[in-house]
């Protein structure tokens, strides 16, 4: 086994934060190094979408550290996350309904500026998902829910980002997309784009993470390669049903 | 021979009633545009929405009368002018409610539509105003129409088109559409979502202040005009689906064509409780709207 590069592109370190008063995260803390696929499970109501939203600056955080790329950007508005880089892929309903595909795009690449290098992300995208570029002005409500999926992935990779987050990229999905989608995201991960990924189906992600944390009652409890975690007695009887 | 010219002539009111409700409508549309546009994306129900529109019949009286500024001029300068105080009131008042339950939205607006009709009578008097700048009438093909609401028409009409194509093709176009359809997502898109909303809420005073300087070319002024046409845009904001800006213009178009047709066969006085009735009507069969979206 390889040992975990050096280089850290996220820190979250002892994150407290939930919604209004109630307290999600009491302290969670996980490192994204270059190029893995970071796994974060647990059971629900874990708190494991809330530290995604902590991350990208959706929720207040009231102690702890977000790092990202050497930088501390706990107190950082989300677009300028997105600006430094950070994508997220949220959970449920990811696309704008009435928008066409090429709409989407637009959207992805809101904070690029100068017009070639847009061009030039719109060109890489359609590259890594090349049947969106026959579905250009289809709207994204007339597509399924796989499309959709692909699309906001698509969306959210416009940004050339330094640092993928997503949440639960399978939720609805049938098991022929579940895979198209995490196929998609490995390659995405062999072009050198770190991802933490949150996902309900526990087994399937530690599979195709390189490194994996196991949350419960918003607090660490397992970390450990994806493998080893797959071994582990404890978190097989706890977290994978046996 | 005589039936058929009667025939005939019926038909020619007929025809002129529709256009006149078209009309009508076109300013009607402007009105309920702007309410449903800060609906859909702010998330707020502006209940002072109407007074706007008598905001800017005053602002077309007043520069006619004391700066004899052409009424046309006031129209056009009347959308920067109502969009940046939209945008200041925006910041400074409705903001905060975004996050805050609808029922606090709902008792804010209606305070300050209170406190903006107030303020008008007590400077401006309860004195009916107008602003007598094109009068008098044209013949079109056999028909007649008059001149200062054929000119609403085409303002309204070219508003509403520059709306559209604003919506549609800019980038901050798309980005309010983003805001409206999926916050979160538009958020995470790097969008500042917070100023798409006060960017939204200032096109939806604007539209209200332009249809009310429209709306001074061709009817009477006075503190509590507003209320009517808030009554109004709440029918056509619900007959086109909430936050549906086509919606608004179709319904607007629709209640305008009704009124006309009730003041022309029935009486003025029905006319007055169309936008009510349909409100009712669609609320009770088809809650979502005329429209699919």
């Amino acid at each position: 086994m390889m040992a975990r590069s050096e280089e850290k592109i996220l820190i979250l370190d002892g994150l407290v934060s939930g919604y209004g008063k109630m307290e999600i995260l009491h302290g969670v803390s996980l490192t994204v190094r270059k190029g893995e696929i970071v796994g974060l499970i647990g059971p629900n109501g874990a708190g494991k979408s809330t530290v995604l939203k902590a991350a990208a600056g959706l929720l207040k955080v009231t102690s702890g550290k977000v790092i990202f790329l050497n930088e501390e950007v706990t107190h950082t508005a989300p677009y300028q996350r997105v600006e430094k880089g950070m994508a997220f892929n949220p959970q449920g309903r990811v696309i704008f309904p009435d928008m066409t595909v090429q709409e989407h795009l637009d959207m992805g690449a809101w904070t690029i500026k100068d017009r070639k290098e847009k061009e030039k992300a719109v060109a890489q995208v359609y590259q890594l998902f090349p049947w969106l570029m026959e579905r250009k002005r289809r709207k994204a409500a007339q597509m399924s829910g796989g499309e959709q999926q692909m699309l906001s992935l698509a969306r959210a990779m416009m940004i050339q980002p330094k640092l993928l987050l997503l949440d639960e990229p399978s939720l609805g999905l049938s098991p022929k997309w579940v895979k198209t989608v995490f196929e998609k995201i490995v390659e995405i991960k062999n072009s050198g784009l770190p991802c933490l990924i949150v996902e309900q189906k526990a087994a399937m992600v530690l599979g195709y993470s390189d490194y994996a944390y196991v949350l419960e009652m918003g607090r660490n409890k397992f970390e450990g390669k994806g493998q080893d975690l797959l071994q582990n007695p404890d978190v097989r009887r706890l977290y994978l049903g046996g | 021979m005589g039936k058929v010219t009667l025939r005939l002539e019926n038909m020619g009111n007929f025809i002129e009633t529709l256009i006149r409700g078209l009309m009508l409508g076109s300013v009607y549309a402007l009105v309920g545009m702007g309410l449903t546009l800060v609906w859909g994306v702010v998330g707020i129900v502006n209940i002072a929405h109407g007074e706007f529109v008598m905001l800017g019949a005053y602002f077309a009286f007043w520069s006619f009368s004391l700066l004899h500024l052409n009424p046309l001029l006031s129209v056009v300068l009347a959308i920067p002018v109502f969009f940046f105080s939209g945008t200041v009131i925006h910041k400074r008042v409705t903001e905060r409610l975004t996050k805050a339950p609808e029922l606090s939205a709902l008792i804010l607006t209606f305070g300050m539509s209170i406190l903006i009709w107030n303020l008008a009578q007590f400077f401006w008097t309860n004195t009916y105003r107008s602003v007598p700048y094109l009068t008098g009438n044209f013949p079109f093909f056999g028909l007649v129409f008059a001149k200062s609401k054929t000119l609403s028409f085409f303002l309204a009409l070219s508003i509403t088109a520059a709306l559209f194509v604003f919506l549609k093709y800019s980038k901050m176009g798309k980005g309010i559409r983003a805001t409206s359809q999926n916050p979160e997502v538009a958020l995470v898109c790097g969008i500042n979502t917070m100023k798409m909303r006060a960017v939204t809420f200032g096109m939806g005073i604007a539209l209200a202040g332009a249809a009310g300087a429209i709306v001074s070319l061709q009817w009477v002024i006075f503190p509590q005009m507003g209320a009517s046409y808030v009554s109004k845009a709440f029918a056509i904001v619900v007959l086109g689906g909430l936050g549906n800006i086509q919606g608004a213009l179709a319904g607007g178009l629709i209640i305008g064509v009704l009124e006309s047709l009730v003041t022309q066969y029935w009486s003025a006085k029905m006319a007055q409780i169309i936008p009510s009735v349909t409100l009712l009507l669609i609320l009770l069969f088809r809650p979502t709207g005329l429209f699919k979206r």
